[in-house]
């Protein structure tokens, strides 16, 4: 095989973006069970207080008394329900309280299965769920409520009771778990008749510590703790890759007198996101990708696929275009690089404002913006107008067509016009020039003949 | 100005260790599937073909073809595995095709998977030997993992390696992430290759799936293109050289000397004494591998209280490097006398002494000494003295030895029923008396070994029947650990 074998390259692009990776799960701080989570543990345990994001907050942060000797305690109740005390949880960084109250995880597994159908003898179904704090605030307003997330498999009881809760949701919850809008208080597996909850033992490793009360200790243990933090959470091995890449880039120049990134593109070869964030990284250029596989006057196939460095994008037909042919025009909705803001509540289809929580002073007073879950997927494009109050966006009654949390960031859309000649071979291209990050909507407004159809892809 | 008190001291251990622990797992090794290292590694292998771990699947025939043998289901509970290429401690070795019968009763005895774990033997490299021979022993249903194992005669075994978890009823069998929980403590030891992972009812074997190391170990096949190893090769190589030689003891180094310097300075007592006399000093393997990097000597060790004794009793705690062994008593008063113990010098895993069948033919004090092939090497070990291991059902067993090379040993036993389980350890042990003249009290150290070439004790009073109660020590309690 060669490098210009797509086989070889995929596998090539898979191990090194999959190394690359791994490495980095382990710097960020607001990952449970990452080295840099377990530094600032133990940096923070020497200088009291915590500087986490998410996690539960015990009643009494100056004495570090929580419940239940250090535990949130869940217990169950009857009939798959859980009751729960007052709990305090930080959620990016705002703490909310949820009263006490109780909660029920359902009877329906994941894959709709029902724990109250037999399934053999003496072998009653059980499905396990992460129960948590979910952020429910709206228009402004904090809320929060108690939440479950179910997984596709059974926690065995050790995975359940120890501290290895944040590997068991990074590994094995379901892609849509809401990382940045629920704190996890316990594990439970459900069954017909019960729910039977994990103390929040797993907690232990995130809530408040009291200070050690000692300046000397302090003095002598923290600043080298504190250094070990900051060198973990700056790990970045990409610097590591780029005589290798260097020599990948190079040679697939020589083998094929194209430019690494336009010969893969000439395959439409999809890139490992991995390996794309490790490229994007060294090159500050996403390596390539598809942001539409196909615009045609009736509907347009968005990838949703988010370039890793900003850059241009390009139009491209796949059908030669005839002389004679029309002109095509096609509208490109397109995130720019200006400063994306955070919503500062919940929307819902059709509401006709958007409140967000931080400055937009760069972006236009009109346009159209865009918001995504990261999670659920779900997103909305709409049009906007800036009013008086500088925290408001007015969008177009109903143009909100998906429910998205305050986690979410509203990007601004730029509409591009793109104008394609005529007499166009297959794979003419109209490049665009600006710091775009993704298509979120295209459309056609005229085409040469009912069998074009074109993809927009990073230039 | 106090010193740290010992619950911070032993919660801040073990954070860093934790920590410590995390980032070694996600840096990793040759022996560290999916991890970065190991993931470079086999983009090396990629552009170089080949394979560097020592344990894998291989094509049979590996030039021709990038791809492993396929796992097929021939009937409800019957896995069938084409010939096929292992490799086992570098070596690879050819594996005639054969099959798996995996139903929870069969030949009228328990089935494999609900069966306890005991070897089965399937085929001989050089013929074909099919000899089932199972025990008894039902589960309700179980999952395991299904694995070829070697021992140094060259025999292969396929065998089920039982796990404890078994997934849910719920659970989309299909997807990896229902196999994924299980540590991947054989897979380090270089003998096994995992193949696949199966889940057994009373009426059914509902999946099995290829472990994921099965394809991770797997042979690269190279690429033919010169060009590509020319240019691409060298950096990629310098890569993983560079990612396999990184510990991070630079950036833990420290933290561990700002606590050492903190204890010596507001304790007046070494960080080494404060963590034996206050905590419970249990530590990571990595963390210790760390601190030995760091400073050339272990963390200290406990290898036995009074109270605790030891609990795994087919194992002991050793030190990662050699000192003394020290005794310290807790309550009661020591009388002169002498304190007689067997102290360790050296601890190896077995791979396997003989074939399976023999295994209950050694008897005491036989005659001919058989061959014990180890896996660890035992280089530093002395040329002869005492061996002991426990066997199947926990009672110590002692014999002689004679030392053949760094990895095979001559023994004879001196008791009844030896057996020798794969991957377990042996100790090379030496027995130590030391008197002391004078009554000692609480408080007070006595120092167990003459010499300071110990890693740990076997045994001390009341167990083993090679071994003089020592009277003085019947009235007090007290702790054994690292000097």
């Amino acid at each position: 095989m060669s490098i210009t074998n797509e086989t070889f390259i995929l596998r090539l692009e898979e191990l090194l973006g999959q190394s690359y990776d791994r490495l980095m799960s382990q710097t960020n701080r607001n990952e449970p069970s990452s080295a840099a989570h377990i530094i600032s543990k133990a940096k923070n345990m020497i200088r009291g207080g915590f500087d986490y994001l998410y996690g539960p907050i015990p009643p009494d942060p100056i004495t570090g008394i929580t419940l239940e000797g250090g535990l949130i305690k869940v217990t169950t109740q009857i009939q798959n329900t859980v009751v729960y005390p007052t709990i305090s949880v930080l959620i990016n960084g705002a703490e909310y309280v949820v009263p006490p109250g109780t909660f029920s995880p359902g009877y329906i597994g994941p894959g709709g299965k029902d724990v109250q159908a037999s399934y053999g003898t003496g072998r009653p179904l059980r499905y396990s769920a992460i129960i948590g704090i979910k952020d429910i605030s709206r228009l402004g307003n904090k809320a929060a409520t108690l939440d479950c997330y179910k997984f596709s498999f059974r926690c065995s009881r050790e995975q359940a009771a120890g501290e290895s809760w944040g590997a068991l949701v990074r590994e094995y919850a379901p892609a849509s778990y809401p990382r940045n809008y629920f704190v996890p208080i316990a594990v439970a597996n459900v069954t017909a008749t019960y729910v039977w909850p994990t103390h929040a033992l797993h907690m232990a490793a995130a809530v408040y510590d009291a200070p050690i009360g000692d300046d000397d200790q302090v003095a002598d243990l923290f600043a080298p703790l504190n250094d070990l933090e900051d060198t973990i959470e700056s790990l970045e091995p990409s610097s590591n890759y780029r005589r290798t890449l260097d020599q990948v880039l190079s040679l697939t120049r020589s083998l094929t007198s194209m430019d690494f990134k336009e010969y893969w593109k000439s395959k439409r070869l999809r890139h490992n996101p991995s390996f794309r964030r490790l490229f994007a990284k060294l090159y500050n250029s996403d390596p390539g990708v598809e942001l539409a596989s196909y615009i045609d006057n009736a509907s347009a196939v968005l990838t949703m696929e988010q370039m890793y460095a900003p850059g241009n994008v390009e139009f491209v037909t796949l059908r030669e275009i005839p002389a004679a042919a029309t002109v095509t025009n096609a509208d490109l909705y397109l995130c720019n690089n200006l400063s994306p803001i955070k919503l500062a509540g919940w929307v819902h289809p059709n509401d006709a404002t958007l409140m967000v929580s931080g400055t937009h002073s760069s972006w236009p007073q009109a346009g159209f913006l865009f918001a995504r879950d990261p999670y659920s997927k779900a997103y909305f494009v709409a049009s906007y107008a800036k009013t008086s109050n500088p925290n408001i966006f007015l969008a177009g009654n109903g143009m909100i067509t998906a429910s998205v949390g305050p986690w979410v960031e509203v990007y601004n859309v730029e509409k591009v016009a793109v104008v394609m000649g005529t007499g166009m071979p297959t794979y003419t291209k109209v490049v665009v020039t600006g710091d775009y990050t993704m298509l979120v909507g295209a459309t056609l407004t005229r085409k040469p003949m009912p069998t074009t159809n074109f993809i927009v892809r990073s230039a | 100005m106090p010193v740290i008190s010992p619950s911070n001291l032993t919660k801040l251990m073990g954070l860093i260790d934790r920590a410590y622990q995390s980032l070694m797992s996600a840096h990793g090794g040759l022996d560290t599937p999916g991890s970065y290292a190991y993931r470079i590694n086999q983009a090396k292998c990629l552009i170089r073909g080949g394979s560097d771990v020592s344990v894998g699947a291989i094509p049979a025939s590996a030039k021709e073809s990038y791809d492993l043998p396929t796992l097929t289901r021939s009937s409800s509970f019957v896995i069938s595995i084409p010939t096929s290429v292992f490799k086992y401690s570098g070596i690879d070795y050819l594996v005639k095709a054969t099959s798996l019968d995996l139903r929870a009763s069969y030949g009228g005895a328990a089935g494999y998977v609900r069966g306890r774990d005991q070897w089965m033997p399937i085929y001989d490299v050089l013929s074909s030997n099919y000899s089932p021979s199972l025990s008894i022993n039902y589960l309700l249903c179980g999952s395991a993992e299904i694995l070829y194992y070697s021992t140094q005669s060259k025999k292969f075994y396929l065998s089920p390696q039982k796990i404890e978890y078994y997934p849910g009823y719920v659970v989309d069998l299909n997807s990896p992430e229902a196999y994924h929980p299980y540590p991947d403590v054989w897979r380090a030891q270089g003998v096994y290759t995992p193949l696949f992972r199966a889940q057994v009812f009373a009426t059914n074997l509902p999946t099995f799936m290829p472990t994921a190391s099965f394809y991770d170990n797997s042979y690269g096949k190279p690429p033919d293109d010169d060009q590509l190893v020319r240019s691409v090769f060298g950096a990629v190589d310098d890569l993983e050289n560079s990612a396999l030689s990184e510990n991070y003891k630079n950036q833990f180094k420290p933290v561990f000397d700002a606590l050492r310097k903190h204890v010596e300075s507001k304790g007046s007592i070494s960080f080494t004494t404060y963590l034996k006399d206050n905590t419970a000093c249990s530590f990571s393997d990595k963390m210790r591998d760390l601190y030995v990097s760091l400073y050339g000597v272990d963390l200290p060790v406990i290898y036995t209280t009074l109270m605790s004794g030891f609990e795994g009793i087919d194992d002991r705690p050793v030190s990662k490097t050699k000192g003394h062994v020290e005794l310290k008593i807790n309550s009661g008063t020591f009388a002169a006398g002498t304190v007689s113990t067997w102290l360790i010098k050296g601890r190896a895993k077995t791979i396997g002494v003989c074939d399976y069948f023999d295994q209950y033919s050694l008897t005491m004090a036989t005659t001919a000494a058989y061959t014990l092939a180890l896996f660890d090497n035992a280089s530093s070990w002395p040329d002869n003295g005492y061996l002991a291991w426990t066997d199947d059902f926990a009672e110590i067993v002692y014999a002689t030895y004679v030392k053949l090379n760094s990895t095979n040993i001559a023994i004879k036993t001196l008791k009844n029923g030896p057996y020798f389980p794969v991957l377990k350890p042996v100790f090379s042990i030496e027995r130590s008396d030391r008197y002391f003249s004078n009554n000692v009290g609480v408080g007070s150290i006595i120092n167990l070994s003459a010499s300071p070439d110990y890693i740990g004790v076997f045994s001390y009073y009341g167990e083993g029947d090679e071994f003089t109660p020592p009277a003085p020590l019947s009235n007090v309690t007290y702790v054994i650990r690292s000097g």
